[in-house]
């Protein structure tokens, strides 16, 4: 089970996932990113996963879904705090050749911001 | 001694999880790290999710067995279906240096299970899909 924190910094929305991201978990994140993916608000999309335990493919495919939704609209889609296996995950799918990944929330506040 | 267990699911969705419970509690039972149950719940996943989506040319309720052995070198994953012939490994490779809009949504599943597991075979034996992969331990 995968379980979904939101909050607000100025434009700047900030997910963060934790649990298990399985394939209904993938759905669960489209319906959390769609406020910002699908609405009329404009912003950024934060996502923090330093507390994700597990996640394929069905959770990439969700995240470049989204990141282009926003993308579209002029927004940024960043994520931070990767661990583990899902580093590895994350690297073996070159993420960060799409978008920018950061170590900590912090350091992509501050890339958000500036 | 190697350590064995069968599990078996119809082609739906919702039984994804318990499979996934099962393979966990599995591998942690039988001394397994953690990088080898993510592995192998990655794996389950992305192979079974693909019998599911493209497996079938009918609506009716099909079997799927995964079948996990374990010993003190090896963990081997053998996933058997009755869908119509389809190797999984005979697909390309999804482009990993396309920017984000360009980027191909299909097809990193089996990178992942190509990348994180040691040996991935496919068979097509008596009307069935079998496909064995393994993970040095």
């Amino acid at each position: 089970m995968a379980a979904f924190q939101t909050s607000i910094d100025g434009t700047i929305h900030i997910l963060s996932v934790s649990g298990r991201l399985d394939p209904s978990g993938g759905k669960d994140l489209k319906d959390t990113m769609a406020v910002l993916a699908d609405g009329e608000e404009k912003g950024d999309l934060l996502i923090d996963l330093e507390n994700l335990d597990y996640m394929a493919s069905a959770g990439f495919r969700e995240l470049f879904l989204a990141g282009r939704k926003i993308g579209r609209k002029g927004g940024r889609l960043v994520v931070c705090s990767l661990r583990g296996e899902v580093k590895r995950v994350f690297e073996l799918a070159r993420f960060d050749t799409a978008y920018p990944i950061f170590e900590t929330r912090q350091e992509a506040l501050d890339h958000l911001k500036a | 001694m190697p350590v064995e267990t069968t599990l078996r699911l119809r082609n739906d969705f919702g039984d994804l999880s318990a499979v996934a419970e099962a393979t966990t509690n599995f591998l942690e039972e039988n001394a397994a790290g953690p990088e080898v149950v993510f592995a192998a719940n990655l794996a389950i996943e992305e192979l079974v999710t693909n019998v599911i989506k493209y497996g079938y040319d009918d609506e009716a309720s099909h079997e799927i067995t995964v079948h996990l052995v374990k010993d003190a070198e090896l963990l081997q994953i053998r996933i058997c279906d009755d869908g119509h012939e389809f190797n999984p490994f005979d697909q390309p490779e999804p482009d990993t240096t396309l920017p984000a809009e360009e980027r191909d949504i299909g097809g990193l599943g089996i990178h992942f299970v190509r990348n994180m597991l040691d040996s991935c075979a496919y068979v097509r034996q008596d009307g069935r899909n079998i496909v064995t992969i393994t993970k040095k331990l």
